[in-house]
Parts: structure tokens; sequence; C-alpha cells
């Protein structure tokens, strides 16, 4: 009996992790792709100087952070996963997502202040785990960079 | 700048992530390990069924060794002369190896049951001194565990509920149940025995009865007061612990012939 009770516990949870986890991760990519087509004009690159003709520009720190939950069917494949090896594609998911929207968050920054480009692009990334490690994790993807921002003459 | 890009690139989607369905990823995942785990488990079984018995008899008693009788309150201690009585009448006969000691124990509980466990200590309860008058029923059910010991069951049973609990535990991560494992606090007296252990300790068991007894009638009394009282409150638990009692009691009239 309480085996059974635990048992329908873990399928309900795995049930609703996969159903809403999917569902958020479906949105969440049709609003990334939809974005990243918005904001192609500003461009990001990782070198750590600015080209030549944007050399006069004004330049300054612009930041995108984002937290992303794992749901429970994830960290139950993962952990499926790891007894065996192999690719993790249920985080591979997650951290792509992460990224992604993190340079989002800088690019919107970056258009708020008028930039053009973004230089010196760097990634942080940190876990948030729940409940001392034993619970589902979270991760924290930052991205930051310069961002360069034309000079209006007076 | 003529390398200066004008626009970030579109990259394809398949390069970070794969396109796969997280489903067939899952259901191949627990189809390959369940089958592992399967195979495992299936193996220590087997291993634990061959191989415990090879353990000393005497390793059991010092795992036990600790176990008294607490002082049988008076209104029981007839009952518990009469269990004393049949006990050495039935042992008498059981033909055990010779390192084999085996203890009996009054458990001052209304819920009819009896058990063995690890070095050779047998538990039977008042509610079943009270509900199994005759000697006959009483010796069957005291030899039916003498039977248990005698194939070394307790043993194999831990052996293989210990090692199986080990391995969840290695492959679930929680290593706070592999260590309550190693505790030998109540898991060791819930020992479960599986069908084919109740076949065997009853086979033995109408062996010992014919040689103690003259007479074998009500040999099957209190399988047949079970059956009876079965669902009635307290009886349940004889069924959990002791499953297919229908099968068994056909079993052992025909063997009683």
């Amino acid at each position: 009996m309480d085996v059974l009770f635990q048992l329908g516990v873990f399928i309900t949870l795995l049930f609703l992790g996969y159903v809403f986890g999917r569902r958020a991760e479906a949105r969440h990519y049709k609003t990334i792709r939809m974005r990243e087509r918005a904001f192609r004009k500003i461009v990001v690159l990782n070198e750590r100087f600015p080209p030549p003709h944007l050399c006069q520009h004004q330049s300054t720190m612009v930041c995108g952070n984002v937290v992303v939950s794992v749901d429970y069917f994830k960290v139950v494949v993962a952990g499926l996963r790891s007894l065996v090896g192999g690719r993790m594609t249920s985080y591979e998911s997650l951290l792509d997502r992460g990224r992604r929207e993190a340079i989002l968050r800088m690019q919107n920054e970056a258009k708020n202040l008028g930039a053009e480009a973004v230089i010196n692009l760097k990634f942080e990334t940190s876990q948030i785990s729940g409940q001392a490690g034993q619970g589902l994790g979270s991760i924290e993807v930052l991205a930051y960079g310069t961002a360069l921002i034309p000079v209006i003459p007076e | 700048m003529s390398n200066y890009p004008s626009e970030n690139p579109q990259l394809p989607e398949d390069i970070n992530i794969s396109t796969s369905h997280p489903l067939k990823d899952f259901l191949v995942l627990l189809v390959g390990v369940g089958c592992i785990v399967g195979l495992l488990v299936l193996s220590i079984s087997l291993l634990a069924t061959y191989l415990s018995p090879l353990v000393p008899f005497s390793w059991e008693h010092q795992v036990l060794e600790s176990w008294q009788q607490p002082a049988v309150d008076e209104p029981y201690q007839q009952e518990f002369e009469r269990l004393l009585r049949v006990f050495k009448l039935v042992e008498k006969q059981s033909e055990l190896e010779t390192d084999m000691t085996l203890h009996i124990h009054h458990m001052d509980s209304e819920i009819p049951n009896a058990f063995a466990t690890l070095g050779g200590h047998i538990f039977v309860t008042q509610g079943l001194l009270s509900q199994v008058q005759s000697d006959t029923g009483l010796a069957m059910v005291i030899a039916h565990e003498i039977a248990h010991v005698k194939h070394r069951h307790p043993i194999q049973a831990l052996s293989r509920g210990v090692l199986i609990q080990l391995v969840m535990a290695v492959i679930l991560g929680d290593n706070g149940m592999a260590n309550s494992l190693i505790s030998p606090s109540g898991t060791m007296l819930a020992l479960k025995f599986n069908r084919d252990m109740e076949y065997q300790a009853d086979e033995t068991a109408v062996a010992i009865i014919k040689r103690s007894f003259e007479t074998l009638d009500g040999a099957d009394e209190f399988f047949r007061i079970a059956l009876e009282e079965h669902g009635s409150s307290g009886w349940s638990d004889v069924f959990q612990t002791h499953p297919d009692m229908a099968a068994r009691l056909v079993r052992i009239r025909q063997a009683l012939k």
C-alpha cells in the first residue's frame, strides 16, 4: 500500500513535470526565436577590442541574467541517464534556453541604451540547488558585455 | 570594415539541443535500466538462496544473541507451559543439524501469528495459543516455523532483502537508507518468506508431525481457522506474512493423508 502510494506520487510528479515542463519549453523557444530575429541588428561579438569604425563610440557594460528551473521529468531522465552515461539531452535544452535568454536580455538592455553592438561577451553560470542539493535545482546564466553606443555630435 | 558583420547569424537549431522526442529518450532509458536492475535483483535472489545457507548458523546467533524471553504474565503462564511442552515434543523430532539451537518465545499479542527469525528464535503469540486448541494444531504451526529455521529461510530472506535494498539505495543515491539497513532494528523480525519457502516449510512440518504424533487429527487447525476468519480484524496480518493460505491448506491436507 505504501509502495503504491509512493509510486502514485512519483508518476503524478513525472506527468506534471512532463506536461508543464514541455509546454513551458515550447513557449520559451518560440519567444526566443522571435526576439532573436528582432535583435539581429544588435551585433554581439566576443572580440575584446571594438572594431575600428566603432572606436569613437561610448562604452558601457550591459548584462542579462536569467534563472530557469528544471522540471521533475528532466531530473528523472537525467538521473536515469547518469547511470549509463551519454548525452544529457534533457539538460542540454535547459542550458541552451538559459544562454540564449541571457543574451537576449543583455541585447534588450543594449537596445534601450541605443547601442549598435555589444563586444567582449562573457558568460557566468551557477546552479541553485533547492533543499541542500536534494530537491530540484535551477540554473542561473548571466551574460555580460560592453555595449558600444554612438556619440551624438553636439 | 568589410568583414564586420552587419547582423547576428541565425544558427541552426539542432546544434546545441537534441531534436529527438524526450519521451523516447525516457522510455529507452527506463526499459534499459529496468532490465539491468531486474537482472541484478534476480541474480541477487539466486545468490542469496544458494549461498546464504553456507553461512554458519552460529553467526546468526551473534546477531540476535541478546534476545531474552520476558517474564510471561500470570494469566498466560498455563498457555506458555503448553507452548513449551508442545515445542519440546516437536523439537525432538525435527532432526536439526547439531549446531542448530532453537529458542521459543511467547509474545503478548492478541494477533494470532507465529514467526521464525535469525538464530533459531521462534515467536508464537498469545492470540494464536488461544485460537488453536489442539496440541496437534499447535505442533503443526511450531513445526512449520522450525522447518523455516531448518532450511535456513530467515538468513536467505534477510540476505536477499538487505542486498536488494542496498542495490536500490546505491542506484537511487539514498545514503540514509543504506545506513539504516545495517542496523538490526525492526526489519529482522519482519522477514518475508516467499511462496516456495512456505511450501517447503509445510512439507517438512508435516513430516515432523508424522514422527511426533500417532494421530494427525487437527493438524490443520490453524490454517482452517485462518481461512474461516479471513477478513476479520487481527487475522489480516497473518495473510500479509503468509499468503496463499487456501492453496497451502489443500497441500497440507494431501500430505497429511
